[in-house]
């Protein structure tokens, strides 16, 4: 008897769960259309050209075509291993990815310090000179660098000497270069990064402030309870995406800061690539060493899925 | 209500931490403009570091002077609202519909947009398929092969998982409301934060974006700026492996000597239009918007 | 239309009978009679060349000094006086490769390349596919400027012949005299100061007087801020020093026949440990390797050098008056304790690649003609300086820029493509010799005199092949930057000179003896061209 009603039970809610999934495809329909042109830009734009991937295990010459060229298999990236420079390229690319994921809270700290404010022109005004050095070229930022930290005229060693200390060559001292770099790239892009948090933030429930109100949340209680955990998802959402960039360092920057003396700790893939191509045009090169990047990327991005999707609400699929 | 002693010290702490932010960016900020109105030969030399040196308005007057500068503010406005608007088209329903709970396949699409993260063709066929969609010296080459960035469909699905309230959606449902429907009349208006994110996001890309121009445009008269600005800037140091072969000296110097005059006075020129935008979209980030209204 | 092709075809086979008869009379077979015949549009001898207007397409690189190329007065003219007209497509320098690359790739090529910069593979790649024709021929048939040229100058035709026996691409030739070799100088006004009279002939004089520029305050500013060395780069600044050692580049280099890898030569250590003397007493530049070339050249506006190397003093030191480069002596060729020979780096006269026909061009001989113009001394001048100059005097002895504007090459730019871009022609010495140019005379004069007689080229210019090209790739990557680094590590001291077997153990680990090798093989091939 028991059974049997259970049984029963079962098959009713088998059956009503296929009749709402029918039901669901057919109600959910404009949500299928919402979808459609985005997923086609992606299959023509990216899908599609990707046959060019195989030029990585190939000797591609451009007079030879895609698919003329002479098969290699993996001799392109033996020759990367197989590189007197290999593991300095690794272990810079991956240090300086580590130093830039370390300071990955600041623009969060950032927002929640402007979302504290109230609205008025001095908020405004702050937001936007944050935002501006976002805009300065490459170029004229190593530009400034380099003579900010110039040992002599510069204003970084000025300041040092005026508190009585030895001038320090930044520039040529190996032990140096990751932070330069990584402090200026944050120091670039931390108003322009707080953005994103600030509109979830904007996003933030006013009752939940209220209610912490009355029960007398200070404002610190607040942030903590209220307002992190609101944007929370976005922070986790944020830091997946940046592990799928690990392998991933700008090259132009790096190529202007970099010279001999300080090759051995700012040399990465990317300017690896560059100078291995410079004599010719060798795709088939430097598209192994990005599939091999690719890769590396890919994994990662894959491990912080599955660790946030254990750890908070909050993964990309 | 009144403010406790502690959020009052916080608040003021709060005041130091921004203000210290604000000099530490100000300061290059100002270097970069006094440096556009400066000798350059003063600022290579490190005798300016604050305020303008043996002020000159070369830059300035090198860059205007040029017919072709407004050819390519004319081409790169329209460039980012045909390109800012095709991108949200494409980015915020999708972002939506992968928001939804009940959208059945949302997770594979998911991945299927974001494993183009970690592959591209290159290129050769990249240039092949837009040449064959005969889009190559067209406006399209800068519009169609961007149409849409991984990373904003998803922060943007993250905004809309956050914003918009299951209850919502069931009440619209039972209301016999469709999707379509529910999407204009009830998310759309409660999207104010993360439209103008992307806007300005996407906005800022296809205003700084110089690479497809580069590769996809013949014809001059429709040159987006940063192309124009590249060409006069090309960063010398870049170059100077490829100068080898240049045997012109006073060639060589005369364009080093432009490049170093307009350096800082182009990137002005360039960054100027998006940092007066900037306050404008800011009045988006207001905290709260309309979610409580909508609730209550 | 078509019609019209014909009529206009047997009209002008009519007219240019008169030439051809003589060669239709022999009567080889009809297939190189068909081949040999010449096109109906196009005249012979004289302009305009084509009868009727053509059109042709056109890629060069535009350099970032020049205009528009369409707009140029250059171009303008050319196309009155010869009725071609030119489509132009002008990617700017940096992304002129891969443009060029993708117009091979797509299939999108031009008719020509007209300052192409095309590199040895493209020629060797593309000429073998059929792409870019075999220009021999027609240099025989209607370059007659062109084919003067290369009869009297056999080694620039070996060096633009490839490895298959053809001409795909044709070259630069600057035979001016300050462009062949890159000086070095010194500061004239702080020799007067120090009251110093005679220049360094050895590296221990030259260590002397960086010294006296180190302690004797020679800028006279009562500061201890003179840099007695310095240079834009280490390319510049390695030329003297390493020819004082005996060696001409940092790379391979020719000795008696035979290839040798400077790097690893037991001058190049002594070359390094002199350098490191010079860095240890302070006498060279500590942001050496670290500053901008503007930065360099602030220091020396800011009269903070004393000896330095670069094109012309000029554009370092704060002269105004470009005459006053005088007033700078070159710092002569040197020589060391391990090195009794006086030599110096020449750089290579010819640039390749840079003017090259595709098979899609249908006026390949009009096309030939138009550019062998520029091999003749008129049309040589016309693409350096259009009309824009005029004599000076009735004898014509020299004569004068015209320009607009506040510089006279950005006035140039504008109207001929010739600043920083290589064109198909041979620089008319002579004539530009007569420029009334207060730096250029003394220029020539001081390179004539001083360094001329001693230079010689580390390395002709040479095709590989293939497959040598892909190896040297894979070679050149790793060991071009080690020995940069390792130089720059053993001059500041990074990296003690004890540390010399080590260094040369990791090159030879690294392949070097391959890459000797192949640039042997290439060598002797083009010696016995």
């Amino acid at each position: 008897m028991n059974q049997l009603a259970t049984e029963a039970s079962l098959a009713m809610s088998m059956e009503n769960r296929k009749r709402r999934r029918r039901g669901r495809l057919r109600k959910n329909w404009h949500l299928y259309a919402f979808v459609l042109p985005t997923v086609l830009y992606f299959l023509v734009f990216h899908y599609f050209p990707a046959y060019g991937l195989v030029i990585a295990f190939k000797n591609y010459k451009v007079s030879e075509g895609i698919w003329g060229s002479a098969w290699t298999g993996f001799e392109h990236f033996e020759r990367f291993f197989d590189s007197y420079y290999f593991w300095d390229l690794i272990r810079n690319t991956m240090g300086i990815n580590i130093y830039q994921l370390a300071l990955f809270p600041i623009p969060v700290i950032v927002a929640l310090a402007f979302n504290e404010l109230s609205n008025g022109w001095y908020k405004r005004f702050l937001q936007t000179v944050t935002y501006a050095p976002h805009f300065i070229s490459t170029v004229v930022i190593c530009g400034m660098i380099i003579s900010f930290l110039n040992p002599s005229s510069g204003i970084v060693n000025q300041i040092i000497a005026g508190f009585g200390g030895e001038p320090i060559s930044f520039l040529t001292e190996p032990g140096w270069f990751k932070t330069i770099f990584v402090v200026s790239g944050e120091w670039q892009r931390f108003g322009w990064g707080a953005i994103l948090y600030l509109a979830a933030l904007a996003g933030v429930d006013p009752q939940l402030h209220e209610a912490a109100k009355i029960d007398g949340a200070t404002r610190l209680q607040r942030i903590r309870n209220v307002n992190i955990p609101s944007i929370m998802p976005t922070i986790v959402i944020m830091f997946i995406l940046n592990m799928g960039d690990f392998m991933t360092v700008g090259f132009e920057k790096i190529y202007l800061l970099q010279n001999e003396l300080n090759l051995k700790t700012s040399d990465v893939i990317q300017t690896y690539v560059y100078r291995s191509g410079l004599l010719q045009a060798q795709y088939s090169f430097s598209a192994a060493i990005g599939l091999f990047n690719s890769l590396i990327n890919l994994f990662m991005l894959v491990m912080a899925n599955r660790l946030a999707k254990r750890f908070s609400q909050t993964s990309l699929w | 209500m009144k403010e406790s002693t502690f959020d009052r010290l916080f608040v003021y702490f709060n005041h130091l931490f921004l203000f210290l932010l604000l000099v530490s960016v100000l300061y290059p900020l100002i270097y970069v403009t006094s440096a556009s109105i400066s000798d350059p030969v003063a600022v290579n030399a490190g005798r300016m570091w604050l305020f303008p040196k043996e002020v000159t308005w070369e830059g300035y007057q090198r860059v205007f002077r040029d017919a072709e500068i407004w050819i390519g503010y004319k081409n790169t406005i329209l460039y980012t609202l045909l390109g800012t608007i095709v991108n949200l088209l494409l980015t915020i329903p999708c972002a939506y519909a992968l928001a939804r709970k009940d959208f059945a396949g949302r997770n594979a699409i998911t991945l299927f947009i974001v494993f183009t993260m970690f592959f591209n063709g290159g290129l050769i066929p990249t240039f092949l398929l837009v040449k064959s969609l005969h889009m190559v010296d067209t406006v399209w080459a800068l519009v169609l092969p961007q149409a849409a960035a991984v990373m904003n469909i998803i922060v943007s699905r993250t905004f809309f998982q956050m914003t918009v309230p299951r209850e919502l959606e069931e009440a619209a449902e039972i209301d016999g409301c469709s999707n379509l429907r529910m999407f204009v009349k009830v998310v759309l208006p409660i999207s104010g934060p993360i439209i103008a994110v992307m806007a300005l996001f996407y906005g800022v890309m296809h205003w700084n974006q110089y690479f497809n121009a580069m590769i996809y445009l013949k014809d001059r008269d429709i040159f987006p700026l940063q192309l124009f600005l590249r060409e006069i800037l090309v960063s010398s140091e870049m170059s100077a492996a490829m100068q080898t072969g240049v045997s012109d000296l006073e060639a060589m110097e005369a364009q080093a000597r432009i490049a170093e005059i307009v350096k800082y006075s182009v990137m002005i020129v360039s960054a100027l239009p998006l940092l007066v935008v900037y306050p404008f979209l800011q009045r988006f980030f207001v905290k709260g918007v309309l979610i409580g209204s909508l609730k209550g | 239309m078509r019609k019209s092709i014909i009529v206009f075809a047997c009209f002008s086979l009519l007219l240019l009978s008169a030439c051809s008869r003589s060669d239709n009379r022999n009567n080889e077979p009809s297939a190189s009679a068909s081949e040999k015949q010449t096109p109906s549009n196009l005249n012979l001898t004289g302009f305009p060349i084509t009868t009727e207007k053509i059109t042709l397409d056109l890629m060069g690189e535009k350099a970032p000094i020049h205009g528009p190329w369409d707009q140029m007065y250059f171009f303008q003219e050319m196309e009155k006086k010869t009725n071609i007209h030119f489509e132009f497509d002008t990617p700017a320098r940096e992304s002129y490769k891969e443009r060029k690359n993708l117009a091979f790739a797509s299939g999108e090529y031009p008719d020509l390349f007209f300052g192409g910069q095309l590199d040895t593979a493209d020629e060797i790649n593309y000429g073998q596919q059929g792409i870019l024709i075999p220009l021999e021929d027609l240099i025989e048939e209607y370059a007659p400027n062109l084919k003067k040229f290369l009869e009297e100058n056999p080694d620039v035709k070996r060096s633009i012949t490839t490895t298959d026996g053809h001409i795909y691409a044709l070259p630069n030739v600057n035979t001016v005299p300050r462009d062949l070799v890159m000086k070095p100088w010194i500061n004239g006004e702080w020799l007067a100061n120090l009251n110093i009279s005679t220049l360094p002939a050895t590296t221990d004089d030259l260590l002397e007087l960086l010294r006296a520029f180190r302690d004797g305050d020679p800028n006279q500013n009562g500061e201890k801020d003179e840099i007695p060395l310095s240079a834009p780069s280490m390319t510049n600044l390695r030329k003297p020093l390493l020819a004082a050692f005996g060696l001409l580049s940092n790379s391979i280099e020719v000795k008696d026949d035979k290839i040798v890898f400077s790097p690893i030569e037991s001058n190049y250590q002594q070359y390094l440990k002199y350098m490191n003397v010079l860095f240890n007493e302070k006498l060279l530049d500590s942001e050496l390797f670290s500053q901008t070339t503007q930065q360099f050249t602030a220091k020396g506006k800011s009269d903070r050098i004393g000896v330095f190397v670069h094109a012309a003093p000029h554009l370092v030191l704060d002269i105004s008056d470009p005459a006053d480069n005088a007033k700078h002596p070159a710092l002569p060729v040197l020589t060391s304790e391990v090195n009794s020979e006086k030599v110096y780096p020449l750089n290579s006269s010819i640039t390749r690649g840079t003017f090259a026909i595709t098979k899609k061009n249908k006026y390949p001989e009009a096309t030939m003609r138009w550019v062998d113009y520029f091999y003749s001394p008129e049309g040589s001048n016309f693409a350096m300086v259009g009309d824009s100059w005029q004599w000076k005097d009735a004898d014509q002895t020299q004569w004068e820029f015209v320009y607009e504007g506040d510089n006279k090459e950005e006035y140039r730019g504008k109207i001929v493509p010739d600043p920083g871009l290589p064109l198909p022609l041979v620089r008319d010495n002579d004539f530009l010799s007569k420029e009334y140019n207060l730096s250029g005379a003394y220029l020539n004069k001081v390179t004539e005199e001083q360094f001329l007689p001693y230079a010689q080229t580390a390395f002709p210019l040479v095709y590989f092949t293939e497959e040598e090209q892909d190896r040297l790739n894979v070679l050149n990557a790793d060991i071009t930057t080690y020995v940069e680094q390792m130089e720059a590590k053993f001059i500041f001291g990074q990296t003690p000179i004890s540390e010399w077997d080590n260094y040369v153990a990791t090159i030879q680990k690294m392949g070097v003896d391959d890459m000797i090798s192949i640039y042997q093989a290439a060598y002797d091939r083009w010696k016995s061209e």
